[in-house]
């Protein structure tokens, strides 16, 4: 009798690669359908179906341009047919263009979704001989060629970050922390963050619901756990190092800014586990991941670029064939040199990002006042709940707001581009005790001291519109070790209204009490004796500013700092 | 370390209840029946014979000789040699000539063999081993007296039990059937081998087998059983001994103080050098999902597979005949072939049509390598041309036991191309050694 011959091993494993790949689509199709509840909900009916059919649209244009591909390379073949149903499915473009467009955000313009998909199928994929092939994640060359063509603005009525700028998270944090700050930004907490309710591109904003996915998909052993277990846990490693170098407030919020904001969850579990574009070792992978989180930092945190993750990938996956063709010991040997190698890249990984951080901020925080970057900020400590942010400027000066609002916040600094900025008006005023010094605080750190004086008489003859009670306040804080004046102050006491808040308007007194004081003093010669040099009209209330320096130094002097 | 190493097992679908259970079917060497010997080890090195058409022989005679290794080979029937003839050979994939004995149904047994005790020296004991011709039971046919010639620092004789093929139940038929050779075969090994001590190792879920064993173990402090689990390749003596012992090794098991021994090897060892008759019947399964009784087969060496499969009942259905397992084996056109002594089974499958797809890299294949190798690297190398990098990419450390091809999701033939890889490598390599 005789037998069919075939080949070794006779038992395969169920598992196929269109199985793979239809739970992967199943993954991404939960996150599809987050950003599908979450449009309709929250932007209305439209956006809600653009959702839907910004995919169709995407899915649809993949499949013709391989439709076309098939055509092209099998011209002449007599099987077309069953070749470009094979290819339809087995090139998986589909998933390409459900990656793509998770990538963009739901108020992307139709013309840009379908140029993005064409060049994600046709330059990404097809050209490098189709699925398996390709050297770049078709849907991470897709989407930075679309992002570095269009410019894609929020349209009016999205409540997003910034309403007036369009701004999304990634952008805001850019322009606000230039990625390095824990400032709170409104509307993104760490709630926020995890379970995506804000606005983005259309699966990035869902941090937790993907992490699930993720863990889902890695027990399915659909994607590999170690590029995205090593590329966030660098993330957030350097991310925390980075806190700890530049000392930032709240390093948990800026660890959740650099994991959650800007698609960094998306692309560690659905764009750097494409099995095509890495590494097949386990080593590799290893590295892999770790050399995208420390990209995705360094762009973050080094360049003007809001948005790291997409140069990241494209840039790792132009490693992926050198680490290929230097991992060629057994998997099972020298485990020691592959440790070395592996912690050692995520040491020099974290250190690399800690060190630019440094390099760029100085080790200190910035702050944005009002859209502006400032050096530092101060908190006063109770009782004097005058201000609660005030920033550090080395001369007293006016801006705009000065002359467009009248005297309104009698305080003003220097920004680190040289630009003037007046201060924040939001702050709450208490009764303000006048007679006493004060200690400035920067967290437990104590940095100056500030003395308070009530001018009473001969204010109004300044200028003042003063009632009844009221009456003025002129302060002084002045920081230990430079001997530099942190704030100057005078403001006015209404009592007349039955509250006290501060005074509306100052008069052209005060106005000219200011400009003498910027146009007199310099960093270096803050003292009472400069102070006493200058002649100002404004006699009375500049008297009680006088006394308020030399009534600081003299607390400078005896507390000796 | 678990984060660069190759998980290197899995849990295959056993297949094991079809044979376990079933009632084992007996070939008689009944007058007329002719058993086969081939004149080519499998290694390709002739076999010389000592006995010429026309002898008569018995049950026990020594008719011939491996001439690479000191193995004799003993007749498995009583009766006469006939001319030689050409018959298939699986080991060697091509028909040779074989040497026929054609039973007279008598079955008269020879001269027995020199036997020894547990209390004769060590050299002995190596000596009757080597007389008992026995060559490794679990398929790869090796010498069995080269592991216990002067062995150093060996500690554990460890007893392969596991059976990790599909379908295959040889061993747990027969390590059931006949502990006490089983226990005496131990006690000479590790006479043999000066190890202090046995461990029998067998699958989980195998509670038959190790409660039979265990109920004659009590009074054996030295012997024991110990379950390893139900993955594939469990039984490579690579991945056993790490289960084991913990140590890993690069070339041979006594680098980690161990010599190791199929379960049915054993039990020869147990019978041959107690009574001295040497090893005349084997047991194989016949299994599969077109075989329609599969069961075990006790038949003498040299029995054809047409004969056995036809005592089974025969196939459904169109099949793939593999002598061996599954994973391991490699199908052949014929069932006009011999059983020797290291074939545990004939399984026979409904031929199934594979379709490649393109490859995913996703390393699946890297992950499920026993011996630490990159199949998907080694095949794009080799696609490429690229001997070099085949060994460099460690080709040569392939065992070929199916599992890359086994796991691929894109059902590409990584084994057959590790197999050619192998080849082309081996070429490339006596090449430059000639150099």
């Amino acid at each position: 009798m005789n037998y069919v011959q075939t080949t070794a091993p006779y038992l395969r494993r169920k598992k196929t690669t269109l199985q793979i790949m239809i739970d992967l689509a199943i993954g991404l199709g939960i996150i599809w359908v987050l950003a599908i509840v979450m449009s309709f909900l929250k932007l209305g009916n439209g956006y809600g179906l653009n959702s839907i059919f910004l995919m169709l649209t995407s899915i649809g244009v993949t499949l013709v341009c391989d439709v076309i591909t098939t055509i092209l390379k099998n011209k002449k073949d007599k099987e077309l047919g069953k070749k470009i149903v094979y290819d339809l499915i087995h090139n998986y473009s589909w998933i390409t263009a459900m990656i793509f467009t998770l990538c963009c955000p739901v108020w992307t313009p139709y013309y840009v979704i379908i140029i993005g998909s064409i060049f994600a199928t046709v330059i990404g994929k097809n050209v490098f001989g189709g699925f398996g092939k390709n050297i770049f994640n078709p849907a991470a060359a897709g989407r930075l060629f679309v992002l570095l063509c269009f410019s894609i603005p929020t349209p009016e009525g999205i409540k997003g970050i910034d309403a007036t700028t369009g701004a999304t998270i990634t952008t805001a944090i850019n322009s606000k922390l230039n990625w390095l700050g824990s400032n709170a930004i409104p509307g993104f907490g760490i709630k926020e963050l995890l379970f995506g309710t804000y606005f983005g591109a259309m699966g990035e904003v869902f941090t937790l619901a993907m992490l699930l996915v993720g863990i889902f998909l890695a027990v399915r052993e659909v994607i590999n756990w170690r590029i995205p277990a090593f590329y966030l846990g660098t993330i957030t490693l350097s991310a925390l190092m980075i806190s700890l170098v530049c000392g930032f407030n709240d390093p948990i919020l800026y660890v959740t800014y650099h994991l959650c904001a800007g698609g960094a969850m998306f692309a560690a579990i659905f764009m750097l586990t494409d099995p095509v574009t890495t590494p097949t070792s386990p080593l590799g992978n290893c590295l892999v991941g770790i050399l995208a989180g420390v990209m995705t930092v360094l762009i973050r945190v080094g360049t003007n670029n809001p948005e790291g993750v997409v140069y990241s990938i494209m840039v790792v996956n132009t490693f992926s064939p050198m680490m290929d063709h230097f991992i060629t010991k057994k998997t099972n040997k020298n485990t020691l040199v592959k440790s070395a190698v592996t912690f050692g890249s995520v040491v020099a990984s974290i250190a690399l990002c800690a060190g630019v951080s440094y390099s760029k901020n100085g080790g200190r925080e910035v702050y944005f006042v009002n859209g502006f970057k400032v050096e530092e900020y101060y908190e006063y400590i109770e009782p004097l709940n005058l201000r609660n942010i005030n920033a550090k400027g080395y001369t007293i000066a006016k801006t705009e707001a000065f002359e467009d609002e009248g005297l309104y916040a009698p305080t003003y600094y220097k920004l680190l581009d040289g630009t003037l900025v007046n201060k924040v008006p939001e702050a709450e005023y208490e009764e303000v005790q006048y007679d006493k010094e004060y200690l400035v605080k920067n967290g437990k750190k104590d940095i100056g001291v500030m003395y308070c004086v009530k001018v009473e008489q001969g204010v109004e003859a300044d200028g003042y519109p003063i009632k009844g009670n009221d009456y003025c306040i002129a302060y002084v804080a002045i920081e230990f070790n430079t001997n530099a004046i942190l704030e100057i102050s005078l403001y006015q006491v209404v009592q007349s209204t039955g509250t006290n808040s501060e005074g509306e308007c100052f008069g052209d007194a005060y106005t000219e009490m200011v400009e003498k004081v910027v146009n007199n003093l310099e960093y270096d010669n803050l003292t009472p004796e400069a102070f006493d040099e200058i002649e100002c009209n404004a006699t009375y209330s500049f008297d009680g500013v006088k006394k308020a320096v030399k009534k600081a130094y003299e607390i400078y002097a005896k507390e000796g700092r | 370390m678990i984060l660069f190493r190759s998980v290197g097992r899995r849990h295959l679908q056993g297949y094991k209840e079809l044979t376990k259970h079933s009632a084992i079917v007996t070939l008689e060497a009944s007058e007329g029946k002719l058993v086969y010997f081939p004149t080519l080890a499998p290694n390709g090195k002739p076999i010389t014979y000592s006995v010429k058409e026309g002898d008569e022989v018995k049950v026990g005679t020594k008719i011939g000789q491996r001439t690479d290794f000191e193995v004799p080979l003993y007749s498995s029937v009583s009766g006469k040699v006939l001319a030689n003839k050409n018959v298939f050979s699986p080991q060697v994939n091509r028909a040779i000539p074989h040497l026929v004995i054609e039973s007279d149904g008598k079955n008269e047994k020879a001269v027995p063999l020199k036997t020894v005790t547990l209390d004769d020296s060590k050299e002995d004991i190596f000596e009757a081993i080597k007389q008992a011709g026995i060559v490794g039971m679990g398929g790869a046919g090796f010498p069995t007296y080269v592991k216990y010639n002067n062995p150093k620092g060996i500690n554990t004789l460890i007893v392969n039990g596991v059976e990790c093929e599909p379908f295959l139940t040889t061993d747990f038929v027969t390590m059931q059937q006949d502990v006490d050779n089983l226990i005496l075969g131990c006690k000479y090994l590790m006479k043999a081998s000066e190890a202090k001590n046995t461990i029998i190792a067998i699958k989980v879920h195998k509670d038959e087998v190790k409660d039979a064993i265990n109920a004659k173990l009590k009074d054996e402090p030295t012997i024991k059983v110990q379950e390893v689990p139900d993955v594939y390749p469990m039984g490579w003596e690579k991945v056993l001994i790490k289960e084991i012992t913990g140590k890993e090794y690069e070339r041979l098991p006594a680098e980690a103080g161990v010599v190791i021994n199929n379960g049915q090897s054993v039990i020869s060892i147990g019978q041959v050098l107690s009574t001295g008759e040497p090893i005349s019947l084997r047991t194989i399964t016949v299994s599969g999902n077109v075989i329609k009784n599969p069961t075990n087969v006790v038949c003498p060496i040299g029995t054809l597979a047409s004969e056995i499969i036809e005592a089974v009942g025969g196939t459904t259905d169109e099949a793939t005949l593999i002598p061996g397992g599954p994973m391991c084996g490699r199908s052949v056109k014929t069932d006009e072939f011999p059983i020797l002594m290291q074939m545990g089974s004939l399984t026979l499958l409904k031929p199934v049509k594979i379709v490649e797809e393109a490859c995913l890299r996703c390393g699946s294949c890297t992950m499920h390598c026993p011996a630490g190798l990159q199949p998907v690297e080694i095949r794009n190398a080799f696609k490429a041309k690229d001997t070099e990098r085949t060994i460099k990419l460690n080709v040569m450390s392939c065992v070929e036991c199916g599992m890359c091809s086994y796991s691929c999701p894109s059902k590409i033939q990584l084994t057959e191309t590790m197999k050619n890889a192998k080849t082309v490598a081996r070429f490339k390599m006596s090449q430059q050694q000639k150099k």
